[in-house]
């Protein structure tokens, strides 16, 4: 079932005026097409049809090949899945699936707590700065990962997240949003392992949290 | 769920945050994902030629390995402070510059493409996990491998074939798509 959680603005780079997007829980059918016919597309468009993942990720297409019709169908368990939809100007833009428990908090804050694990978060491939020439959207990450901190909240986690960085994102985990960094882990293809303490999530709520980059 | 966040928190984040990447997950729900991100388990390096250009330029690895050292050698670069930098452990790159160590990890290639100022691309070209060689791009290395010497200190000449080379890979996009060539 989709929900609309609310409307917020994102920032058009192209025109630079703030554009009202709308927040789903759940994804449709639309969604799914969004990805099929529109994300999948702008992908081939800039990838050698036979690419192989290295060279995915040397393009900031690292996921070009995450099948979110397929991981619907996988992760369709609402109690301990749900996903979610950015939609602005008519598209898709952005989305992000989380799982609700089975994840422990390595945070020394408060190890072995529980924690939402944002399982895959991604913006359409023409809001991405190192893909994308001229990107178009702006704020639909940060969207995205304080829908997962509500969701950590309204779970009774404390607002406690956690997410391994595709490598072209590992400086905005880190140093913009100033999530605690674990660094490259063995048994996760080496990809960085991050975490946001309850703390650190209500100083990003609250805005007291300041970007390093 | 409700949202506490406002139109104007997110205002705000979206004029104060940096300009970059967002995306995050595991890649796991394809094969060629998971060959990608696991090093190949290096075969013994067997002797190499000293000056056997050719040789070496069949090795990707090697080159790759030379390439790098040459670059931490121009940038003076220890590798211990190199893997700090790039956060990337210094035994994998150590058996990268000796040529070992099998196809680099996506991650360690875009975090050493980020540090030295080189293509992602460039750099994936000449490692072992590249399975099409890119005639060009070889021909340049085989330029690059000739003139360098990795037992002293970089020479003139050498620095300029290194930079011209450096030049090159900081300019390379790829190898064309299939059907585009």
């Amino acid at each position: 079932m989709k929900t609309l959680l609310g409307s917020f603005d994102l920032l058009n780079r192209v025109t630079e005026r703030f554009e009202p997007a709308n927040l789903f829980e759940g994804i449709d059918e639309a969604n799914l097409l969004a990805f099929e016919r529109d994300w999948r597309p702008a992908f081939a468009e800039r990838l050698p049809a036979d690419a192989s993942t290295a060279e995915r990720i040397a393009a900031n297409a690292e996921d070009a090949h995450w099948d979110w019709r397929r991981l619907a169908e996988i992760y369709r368990n609402p109690l301990l899945f749900q996903m979610y939809a950015v939609e602005c100007g008519d598209r898709t833009q952005g989305l992000m699936l989380v799982r609700k428990g089975g994840r422990f908090s390595r945070h020394p804050d408060h190890p072995r707590t529980d924690l939402v694990y944002v399982d895959r978060l991604a913006t359409a491939p023409w809001n991405r700065p190192r893909f994308a020439g001229e990107p178009i959207y702006k704020g639909v990450g940060q969207l995205l990962l304080a829908t997962a901190i509500h969701l950590s909240m309204d779970e009774g986690l404390g607002g406690r997240i956690g997410l391994h960085a595709l490598p072209n994102a590992e400086i905005f985990y880190r140093d913009v949003m100033q999530m605690t960094d674990f660094g490259p882990e063995e048994r996760h293809y080496g990809l960085c392992y991050f975490e946001m303490s309850s703390a650190q999530a209500a100083a990003f709520l609250t805005g007291q949290n300041v970007e390093g980059a | 769920m409700k949202m506490r966040i406002t139109n104007n928190w997110l205002r705000r984040r979206i004029e104060r945050d940096a300009d970059l990447d967002t995306d995050a997950g595991l890649p796991i729900t394809n094969v060629d994902v998971l060959k990608a991100f696991v090093p190949e388990k290096a075969p013994r390096a067997a002797p190499r030629p000293a000056t056997a250009v050719a040789s070496m330029t069949s090795q990707p690895g090697v080159l790759l390995g030379r390439l790098l050292r040459q670059l931490r050698r121009r940038d003076n670069v220890d590798l211990p402070r190199l893997a700090a930098e790039v956060r990337v452990p210094e035994s994998e790159l150590r058996a990268l510059e000796e040529g070992g160590g099998g196809a680099p990890r996506p991650r360690t290639i875009h975090q050493l493409a980020t540090f030295f100022k080189i293509s992602p691309r460039a750099l994936l070209a000449l490692s072992p996990a590249t399975a099409e060689r890119d005639p060009e791009l070889d021909e340049a290395a085989i330029r690059f491998a000739a003139s360098s010497d990795e037992l002293s200190k970089l020479s003139h000449d050498e620095r300029k074939s290194l930079n011209d080379f450096v030049s090159l890979l900081s300019e390379y996009r790829g190898r064309p798509a299939r059907g585009k060539r």
